[in-house]
């Protein structure tokens, strides 16, 4: 036979368990990610005023867009990810109330952006790695 | 208490791109009619793809990902979306990715290939 206390802290534990079972937390992560990363680095790879649209294709491959513009085409590359967080705490049992939810949603892109002029060689180019920002959590 | 679910899914759209007739492309000596024996009507030519609809629908393109107002380019473009998810009650966990081989072919205006670029990022599902 146990003394009092004994008892009383396997009441406690007791209770704590059907309290933590009827009071469900969840938490869910999503990813996602749409196309491929920009295989180079732009600064090591395009010289303005030298580097071809040939070259271009064939260091970054096809651009997801192409824009003409009056002085010459435009390719554009893109890369995108999300990245979703939430965490719920609810009770699905008696009242299925849920009592908190945080939900954190990221979603960001790489975009190259080269311009070319009328005999397709490059002008002018634009690179912003957004994807590096999103965290984990 | 730790019920487990896991949820994978496949998707494909679009022919595939044969990589044996890349390899045949020649720019200066391979003409449009060739490109087009070889790998069928460009999509450019047809209808955006369910996929490049997706695209729209989350802002990643604007505009239709292979609307290229110009009949010089040729775009050819396969798309591979996997899905992948573990269910459980206390934790879940959903993973997507949408990959694409890519082929787009540039013709001079003698109808033969001035230059291409193609990638194959189906890879990356691997």
């Amino acid at each position: 036979m146990g003394s009092t206390k004994e008892r009383m802290s396997c009441v406690r534990a007791f209770v704590s368990i059907a309290l933590f079972m009827t009071l469900t937390w969840g938490c869910t992560i999503g990813r996602v990610y749409i196309g491929s990363e920009i295989q180079n680095d732009p600064k090591e790879k395009i010289q303005l005023g030298l580097t071809t649209k040939s070259d271009i294709l064939s260091i970054f491959g096809p651009p997801d867009r192409i824009t003409s513009q009056f002085d010459g085409d435009i390719f554009v590359y893109t890369y995108f990810r999300k990245n979703s967080t939430q965490l719920a705490i609810r009770e699905p049992y008696i009242t299925n109330t849920t009592f908190f939810t945080y939900t954190r949603i990221q979603e960001n892109k790489d975009h190259l952006v080269i311009l070319f002029d009328k005999d397709g060689v490059v002008k002018n180019y634009g690179y912003q790695r957004g994807t590096q920002d999103l965290t984990t959590f | 208490m730790l019920l487990t679910g896991c949820i994978i899914g496949r998707y494909y759209e679009g022919p595939k791109i044969s990589e044996e007739k890349i390899k045949e492309i020649k720019p200066g000596v391979t003409t449009k009619e060739e490109i087009i024996s070889w790998f069928g009507p460009p999509q450019n030519y047809l209808s955006p793809t369910i996929f490049n609809q997706i695209l729209r629908e989350l802002d990643v393109t604007r505009e239709p990902i292979n609307y290229y107002p110009f009949a010089n380019i040729l775009s050819y473009q396969f798309n591979q979306g996997n899905v992948r998810a573990v269910v459980l009650i206390l934790f879940n966990y959903v993973e997507g990715k949408v990959k694409s081989d890519h082929l787009v072919v540039f013709v001079d205006e003698y109808d033969r290939v001035k230059y291409y670029g193609f990638y194959k990022g189906t890879d990356e599902l691997r």
